[in-house]
């Protein structure tokens, strides 16, 4: 029978600087050794178990969620244990656990400056605390100590098992005879795991570097702190067999054992907050739900509010292609099971409108038509030709990302009404990882090497703005008397800062992110303090959430919003008193503004627009006199123009040669005229981009967004 | 006689006790015990003499050093100083460390190659000896080929330092090496002499022995 | 603010027209003289200057105002080297003193608590010694204190008076009256100062603190904080650069050393001398010189070096005559000239291990002569060494025979966890290579020192790898016994295979 194997004690890069792999990585290896199943688990939380999540599930492998802890009271000292989630009851505790555990130790916004070493401190429990959450826990424990065994077992009962590795260290052999002894004694079962700290021993230099930095010493003051060899790497079942032809029982009690932790993160997937109208009261769902009787919740209410919306922006029954597109957008909402977002987004902008705090959609949001009907957004996607594939498609399988902006003065009142309508306990905001770029890699990695503090200085500024050190020219490099081919130091740093590119260096908050879920959060993936006080700081990220499909949205704060709030608010308190009918000339909101104002735009024209939102700046007060904007649309042109895109692509002038008549507006392809004819035949927005794949190359909408993100795809990991 | 006179004697006397004392080479009696209780058996006077040679003979992995070693940790366990002379340079010590031995407390001579390892190695030990600040000096130089012509005038040196220092000398040797003037000879068989675990501090133990 | 808590109290010494000065304390009293550079006056005498010679003049202009000007060259060496002798003779009077230059020595004056007195006795006694040394080394000096080096130079140098005290607090109203000048401003500063009219130290601190900061930064704000009669600079201590050396004559040349005690003679006369200087200045020599002068040249140089640092001549007379005797000379030597090399502190003198005075003697005699004789790398103890590459184990450090510096005997001075087990005794280094026999993957025999030996037991691997970015290593070592010899480490290289005796378990 050929040998069988799980490794049940695994950390990745999100043990921050101990691990020295990524999730994904660890995932595939474990995979293309033929391992039975992979447990992750890192240090204080669940930070990276997504990503691998995510990576197992394409490739077919078990994967069992855990983490370590650092346990009191349990021996002398500070003993640590392995806890993996037997079932979704586990899980909760798990996390439950790991809540609790951080509750001394907040986080911070912001990125921490280059050269700091921070990491996220070990959360440490008292072992009664473990103790009273061992209902669906395995939990491994390493040392030879009976009396922490004991109390273990007594806790864990048949889930709970010690550890032994081979990692080919001084005194090993004895260690693992008393361990074994000590099984037999108690009668606790005896696992084999490898401890592992990296996907494949060539990395270990990595981990060598990782150790340093946290250290913050370099690789010559660092001795034997680092380990003796590259040992603490993943093993395929066969290496294994080879290793302890001494213990199979060992191997298999491995395997057994992750094979009775059947909890996967699927099981979380999904799990919405019930729409607003749970009370089930008519009242609760504002103007729009006169007339209903009872409960009602979810797709019918979306429906019942998309209808109610669009007669409000349409002052009546919509236009037919409008009718039409709601239709097709409400129907993938439905497929795609998003409702939840819209009503809840719709909720907030309901509640902030109610308080007159000035909020508004922005982003691809402004292609749906649903948020156009529910008041999110302020643009009529039908009118302007957009396409809904850029904001929501099948093919993605992302959920909807609706940002709204609000008042940055007024936020909080939202935010507290967020708190206040799905509870303290089931809110949350959303961590972001700071990872490792080009600089500080660069600079760590350079410091951990032993570089001289100059020489880490000059790597640094000459990197730039490259993606990576790697990548800065050998002439710029001699210029500035770094010679990798003569220093090894050097030549080591460079190939290790872009190894190291991409590792999670700390956690931060993500501004404005909200996660919302229906059962407590703390069931359902651990939290973090933030500085704030009473704020939680969940332990994914907003990719990781997105891929288990978790409620997640975006309150942004925006200065000139409230800029226009209180220009609203001194005009109100500067009109003079009406003296007859005359037609008021001062706006109470925003929509009372009127629309081109002739004066308006021959300001714009003069470029007298500083103060302007988005058309204040050098380029487009350069640019203005020469478009002359006559009506809004001309702004959005000039808007969308000066940037990157079209400017590298040598569309600005085409386009100004053709405003000005000096040259023939033409259409490659007739076709086409439907597409640029608004941007007299230069494409300038990604809209276009996409329209001219599905007109011209027959993409369907969904493809033709998948290609606008390959185009516009930046990493951000 | 006068009180003043009388007086003067007393100094006179006092002054030359002190003059004797500070003379007399520093012998302490006794022996130098070794941390194994098996080989100290094996002795006539219980432990390695002090002021004389002790020689232990044996092949390169007998166990000679190991026991040098132990003899050095005993000596330094009353605050004394020891002393290796290193002739081969093949003194490990961290090994010396594992065995309880002060490293601080420990100097190692190690004559540099182009000197030759034989004449300066046996000089140093003679200087040690003879200082009387070194209970025991430890010295492995490679002798074998040295003519016993000329080996022995130099041990002979080596054993009257050791006397006047009140020093215990113990010299390694291996089968072949010209015969050294030693008041106590120990052979090392490799193949019975097995060293034991010696426990070095409360709770630990280091590994002196083999691991099966 | 009390002594214990305030600002520093610095004394500052200055010796006005020091160039000058010292050019006058070597001539009987001067009549019309001038110190010229590079063709201009930079200082003169006060008949000089009556006779109409002014500092700037060039030579042709002073030599027209006055026919008899004696003419002396700025030899700045001569005064950077006088100014750090009376520096070292003011080390008397305080444990630190900066060397000011063109012409100022300043001396941490915070020692009133110490003896005991009020402070402000205490300073003015200070300054008076002060003054009396540089009388005692030929110049008029004149002294301030104050808080803070910046401003005692600045009173010093500019009040004109011989003596200036500003008590704690009151530097700023000391300085106010004083030119911008005196404040030895960074130039930009003291150039936009002048120009927007601001001409003295008072109109200055008059100014807010922010203007000066925003417009140049942290050398603006000091010089703000200066004029406040605020500056916190610690004093850059003055260390002597040059260690004592003596000189001496023979009489007559000694041509063959066996007869060499004129030499020793002289030899232990220069000892005392230096060593007494030593003493002086709580220093220990490490390493001396001694310079054998021939006749009629050529040089021959004895280096001695010490096995601990110290000021005692006789101990270095045993290792000098070793060393002497060994000397085949190809000249007749006419002098000698005994050097201080290399030093240290010597903290108090501690009985050694053992408690008996000449225990101590005769082991630094000894360790002396072996280091003499054998070279002192060849002499040293081992100090545990946190690396997991076997041979990089433990480093040589210098014997100090267990002295108050090390913690517990533990012999590892960085406190690195405990070694590891299973280490042999004697380590080959470089390794030797092995030839195995083997029989099914298992090894059977091995050849060590041409000689065939049977395997008879085995156990390991232990495997060490890594210092990947210095010299990677990667072996797997096991501990083999060999029939006949005993137990050997012997590790395979992981990188091919080879196998290597490393060491012996003996």
């Amino acid at each position: 029978m050929p040998p069988r194997y799980a490794e049940l004690r695994c950390r990745s890069s999100f043990s921050f600087l101990e691990g020295a792999s990524h999730p994904e990585e660890l995932v595939d290896r474990a995979a293309d050794l033929g391992l039975e199943a992979l447990a992750l688990a890192d240090r204080g939380g669940i930070y990276g178990v997504v990503r691998a999540h995510a990576r197992a599930r394409k490739r077919g492998l078990p994967l069992v969620v855990g983490a370590e802890v650092a346990c009191d009271g349990l021996g002398p000292g500070t003993a640590g244990l392995t806890l993996l989630a037997v079932d979704r009851e586990g899980y909760a505790g798990l996390c439950r656990l790991l809540t609790e555990a951080h509750a001394g130790a907040p986080l911070r916004e912001g990125e921490a400056p280059e050269g700091t070493v921070v990491r996220p401190p070990t959360p440490r429990f008292p072992f009664l605390a473990v103790a009273e959450r061992s209902r669906g826990l395995v939990a491994l424990h390493a040392g030879a100590d009976a009396g922490a065994a004991a109390r273990l077992r007594d806790a864990f009962g048949p889930r709970f098992a010690l550890t032994v590795s081979r990692h080919r260290a001084a005194g090993e052999e004895a260690r693992i005879a008393a361990v074994r002894s000590l099984g037999r004694r108690l009668s606790v079962p005896v696992a084999v795991v490898n401890d592992v700290h990296t996907h494949e021993r060539r990395r270990q230099p990595l981990q060598d570097v990782l150790t340093c930095v946290r250290l913050g010493t370099s690789v010559d003051r660092v001795g034997r702190r680092l380990f003796p060899n590259a040992e603490r790497t993943l093993k395929g079942p066969e290496e294994m067999a080879r290793l302890w032809p001494d213990f199979p029982e060992g191997l298999e009690a491995a395997a057994d054992l992750a094979a009775s932790c059947t909890f996967r993160l699927e099981e979380i997937r999904g799990e919405h907050p019930l729409p607003p109208v749970l009370a089930g009261t008519a009242a609760a769902a504002g103007e729009g739900a006169r007339g209903l009787d009872g409960p009602v919740g979810g797709m019918a209410l979306l429906r019942h509010l998309v209808r109610d919306g669009a007669r409000w922006r349409y002052g009546g029954a919509p236009p037919a292609d409008v009718e039409r597109q709601l239709a097709r957008e409400l129907a993938l909402v439905e497929q795609l099971g998003y409702e939840s977002y819209f009503l809840t987004v719709w909720d907030v902008v309901r509640f902030a409108r109610e308080r007159g705090i000035l909020c508004q959609g922005r982003g691809s949001a402004a292609n749906s038509a649903i948020c156009f009907v529910l008041g999110i957004t302020s643009i009529d996607p039908v009118r302007m030709g957009l396409l809904f594939e850029r904001f929501l498609s099948a093919e993605r399988g992302e959920p909807p990302d609706i940002d709204v902006d609000f008042e940055h003065e007024r936020r909080e009142e939202v935010i507290q009404y967020v708190y206040g309508r799905y509870g303290r306990d089931r809110a949350g905001m959303v961590c972001e990882v700071i990872s490792y770029r080009a600089r500080s890699a660069i600079r760590d990695v350079g410091n951990a090497l032993g570089l001289a503090p100059d020489q880490v200085d000059r790597l640094a500024k000459l990197t730039g703005s490259h993606d990576a050190a790697g990548e800065i020219p050998a002439a710029v490099l001699a210029q500035a008397g770094l010679d990798p081919e003569g220093s090894p130091a050097v030549r080591h740093a460079l190939r290790l800062s872009a190894e190291i590119a991409g590792f999670p260096r700390h956690l931060s908050i993500h501004v404005g992110g909200f996660v919302i879920t229906r059962r407590p959060l703390v069931e359902t993936v651990p939290g973090q303090p933030a500085a704030m006080a009473g704020r939680t700081v969940v332990q994914w990220d907003k990719d990781d959430l997105a891929e288990l499909g978790l409620l997640k949205i975006d309150l942004l704060a925006l200065g000139m919003l409230t800029a226009l709030s209180r220009s609203l608010a001194l005009l109100a308190r500067h009109r003079p008193a009406p003296s007859g009918a005359t037609v008021d000339p001062h706006p109470a909101t925003l929509a009372a503004i009127p629309a081109e104002e002739t004066e308006v735009y021959e300001m714009i024209s003069r470029a007298d627009t500083i103060g302007v939102f988005q058309i204040e700046s050098r380029a487009q007060m350069s640019l203005l006199p020469r478009l002359r904007p006559r009506r809004f649309y001309d702004l959005v042109i000039s808007v969308a123009i000066i940037r990157p895109g079209p400017i590298q692509g040598g569309m600005v002038h085409p386009f100004l040669r053709r405003r000005d008549g000096r040259e023939e507006v033409r259409y490659p392809y007739e076709p086409l005229r439907a597409v640029l004819e608004r941007t007299l035949g230069i494409p300038l927005f990604q809209e276009q981009a996409m329209r001219l794949a599905v007109v011209a190359a027959g993409y369907t909408p969904g493809e033709a967004d998948e290609l606008r993100r390959a185009m516009t795809h930046k990493r951000s990991h | 006689m006068g009180a003043a006179t009388r007086q003067q004697e007393i100094l006179e006397e006092l002054r030359r006790q002190i003059r004797r004392m500070e003379r007399r080479p520093a012998r302490r009696e006794g022996v130098l015990a070794c941390g194994s209780s098996e080989v100290e058996a094996l002795l006539p006077a219980g432990g390695f003499p002090r002021g004389s040679i002790s020689s232990l003979c044996g092949g390169p992995a007998s166990g000679k050093t190991f026991v040098a070693l132990s003899v050095l940790r005993e000596a330094q366990a009353g605050g004394g100083l020891a002393a290796f002379v290193d002739g081969r340079g093949e003194l490990y010590p961290p090994a010396a460390f594992a065995l309880g031995v002060d490293l601080a407390r420990l100097l190692i001579v190690r004559p540099e190659p182009a000197r030759g390892a034989v004449l300066p190695g046996l000089w140093a030990a003679e200087v040690l000896l003879g200082s009387g600040a070194f209970p025991a000096v430890a010295v492995d130089v490679p002798l074998r080929g040295v003519p016993a012509a000329r080996a022995e005038p130099m041990l002979r040196r080596l054993l009257a330092a050791a006397e006047k220092g009140g020093a215990a000398a113990l010299l390694l040797s291996g089968p072949g090496d010209p015969a050294i003037p030693a008041a106590l000879r120990i052979d090392l068989d490799a193949v019975r002499f097995r060293p034991a675990l010696r426990p070095v501090a409360a709770g630990a133990c280091t590994e002196g022995g083999h691991v099966s | 603010m009390s002594p214990e808590r305030g600002p520093p109290r610095v004394l500052a010494v200055v010796v006005p027209a020091l160039p000058l000065q010292r050019v006058l304390r070597e001539r009987p009293p001067a009549g019309a003289l001038a110190v010229v550079s590079e063709g201009a006056v930079c200082h003169a005498t006060a008949p000089a200057l009556a006779a109409g010679v002014r500092p700037g003049d060039s030579l042709v202009q002073a030599r027209a105002a006055c026919a008899g000007l004696d003419v002396v060259p700025l030899d700045a060496a001569a005064d950077r080297a006088a100014l750090r002798a009376l520096a070292e003779a003011l080390l008397s009077l305080s444990p630190v003193a900066e060397v000011a230059f063109p012409d100022a020595v300043l001396l941490d004056a915070a020692g009133a608590r110490l003896s005991g007195s009020e402070p402000e006795a205490f300073e003015r006694a200070l300054a008076e010694r002060a003054l009396g040394l540089c009388r005692h080394m030929g110049f008029q000096g004149r002294v301030a204190v104050a808080d803070g080096k910046g401003v005692a130079l600045a009173l010093a140098r500019h009040t004109g008076r011989e003596r200036t005290r500003a008590a704690p607090g009151e530097g700023a109203l000391a300085l106010a009256p004083l030119p911008l000048g005196a404040l030895d401003l960074p130039s930009e500063v003291a150039r936009w100062l002048s120009a927007v009219g601001v001409e003295s130290a008072g109109a200055l601190a008059a100014l807010p603190a922010e203007t000066l900061a925003h417009r140049f930064g942290a050398p603006g704000a000091a010089a703000g904080r200066l004029s406040r009669g605020v500056d916190p600079r610690p004093l850059v201590p003055f260390a002597p650069e040059t260690f004592p050396h003596e000189r001496w004559d023979l009489e007559s040349e000694v041509g063959v050393l066996e007869s060499a005690e004129p030499v020793i003679f002289a030899a232990k006369r220069l000892a005392d001398r230096v060593a007494a200087r030593l003493a002086g200045r709580g220093l220990g020599a490490s390493r001396l010189r001694l310079t054998l002068f021939l006749d009629p040249r050529g040089e021959e140089r004895v280096d001695l070096p010490m096995a601990r640092p110290g000021a005692d001549a006789a101990l270095w007379l045993a290792p000098l005559r070793e060393r002497l005797a060994g000397l085949r000379l190809p000249a007749p030597v006419r002098a000698l000239d005994l050097a201080v090399v290399e030093a240290a502190e010597v903290p108090a003198e501690q009985l050694a291990v053992g408690d008996r005075p000449e225990v101590t003697r005769s082991l630094d005699v000894a360790l002396s002569r072996l280091a003499a004789r054998l070279g002192e790398r060849s002499l040293f103890a081992a100090e545990s060494a946190d690396r997991h590459r076997p041979e990089a184990a433990y480093r040589e450090t210098p014997f100090r025979h267990g002295r108050a510096d090390r913690s517990a005997g533990s012999g590892s001075g960085d406190g690195s966890p405990e070694p590891p087990p299973g280490r042999p005794t004697r380590l080959l280094e470089p390794p030797s290579p092995l030839v195995a026999l083997g029989e099914g993957g298992r090894l059977t025999a091995l050849r060590v020192d041409g000689t065939l030996r049977a395997v008879v037991s085995l156990s390991g691997p232990e495997r060490l790898a890594g210092e990947w970015w210095n010299e990677p290593f990667d072996r797997d070592y096991y501990r083999v016994r060999l029939e006949g010899l005993g137990e050997a480490w012997i590790y395979r290289d992981g990188r091919d295979g080879r196998l290597w005796l490393h060491g012996l378990f003996d």
